[in-house]
């Protein structure tokens, strides 16, 4: 039996997942704290495989206007990271950046657009670093995009990408609190079938 | 009276005076099919181009739009709907992010995909509103055939 499309995955899997994006988002975090300088705490992420119907009600709806970095992996690992940032997470950088609030996320100038696609730079690098040092795959990764816009029409990009397998995807849902306000602040990583299954081998799990 | 939720790899159709609407286009493909007389409307919304990528797997014939859009027709047709009056309105196919390795804009195959359907159907577009970098809400009102785009960007748009 192998790994064909996410649906596939055993509960045993999915632990070994989870504990992966345990350690990836633990990464993310800390990198987040030291450069914003402010106290950041991850919850254990839940994973699941949802339809992705499914991940956008549960990540607060698909006309929810949203900040993103869509990064893509390479090297050992295929596949892409997006990262999801609420108007409270983007206020919270950009108040340690430059010391104000934004106008709105549909206003962000030249500078705090800069700022934020260096955050998803240095999180998203964070997290496959720590994958890569878990697993031994050397992870690349591209520089980050960033684009705000509805939720939805910003999560159906990976999900279209690697859709051609099933309707399910992967869904790692971590919750990070900066100086123990919530935020709704989403990191998935999305990995290519093929990769999940390099990934699970590398990790000494049978396939 | 509520709207009816179109989601992702979902059609569906309905008569006057009923609502569909689908959230958060990007670069997936909303194409609204009416026949005036009727008030019948079908509403899909697809994710790729071509079922045929997917090799012999069973695959949800709503997700595709070789697939999708003529199993709508046949069902619009079913339900009372004249082929002869259906005419098209398209919305979606976004690049959403603009990236050097995006050798391959998904979003723009999707909207050609989706007229390449339609013209196999002979079933005329007569307003689009696709492209570009950003998501879209379709609202399509079976009353009268009008296809409310609601966008970050632009605001609302009518066809």
């Amino acid at each position: 039996m192998g790994i064909n499309n996410y649906e596939d995955l055993t509960p045993i899997h999915l632990d070994v997942l989870t504990e992966v994006g345990n350690i990836g988002s633990g990464n993310a975090s800390a990198a987040l704290s030291n450069m914003i300088n402010k106290n950041v705490e991850v919850e254990m992420p839940e994973v699941k495989i949802v339809s992705f119907q499914e991940a956008t009600d549960q990540s607060g709806g698909a006309e929810q206007i949203v900040a993103g970095t869509m990064t893509r992996m390479s090297g050992g690992m295929d596949g892409m990271i997006l990262l999801l940032m609420d108007r409270d997470f983007v206020d919270s950088v950009i108040d340690s950046f430059f010391g104000c609030k934004v106008k709105g996320l549909l206003q962000l100038d030249e500078n705090e657009i800069s700022a934020l696609s260096e955050v998803g730079n240095i999180m998203c690098g964070a997290y496959v670093s720590a994958v890569g040092q878990l697993s031994g795959i050397e992870v690349k990764l591209e520089s980050p995009c960033f684009h705000v816009d509805m939720m939805g029409a910003l999560m159906s990009v990976p999900v279209i990408e690697f859709g051609e397998v099933g309707d399910k995807i992967l869904y790692i849902d971590k919750k990070l609190s900066i100086d123990g306000k919530r935020m709704n602040t989403k990191l998935f990583l999305i990995p290519t079938i093929e990769s999940l299954q390099k990934l699970m081998g590398k990790l000494g799990i049978e396939v | 009276m509520s709207n009816i939720v179109v989601g992702i790899s979902d059609w569906k159709i309905c008569k006057n005076p009923e609502v569909l609407v689908t959230y958060a286009l990007g670069s997936c493909v909303g194409s609204c099919l009416y026949d005036k007389v009727t008030g019948i409307a079908g509403l899909s919304h697809i994710m790729l181009p071509d079922s045929t990528s997917a090799e012999g797997k069973t695959v949800n014939r709503m997700k595709f739009a070789d697939t999708a859009l003529p199993d709508m027709l046949a069902e619009m047709i079913k339900m009372g709907a004249d082929k002869r009056r259906i005419q098209a309105k398209i919305a979606g196919g976004a690049l959403m992010f603009a990236t050097r390795s995006e050798q391959f804009n998904i979003g723009e195959r999707n909207v050609a995909a989706v007229k390449k359907a339609l013209s196999a159907l002979r079933i005329p577009i007569i307003a689009s509103d696709t492209g570009l970098n950003y998501g879209r809400t379709v609202f399509f009102q079976s009353a009268d055939g009008k296809v409310v785009i609601k966008s970050t960007v632009k605001g609302v748009n009518i066809l």
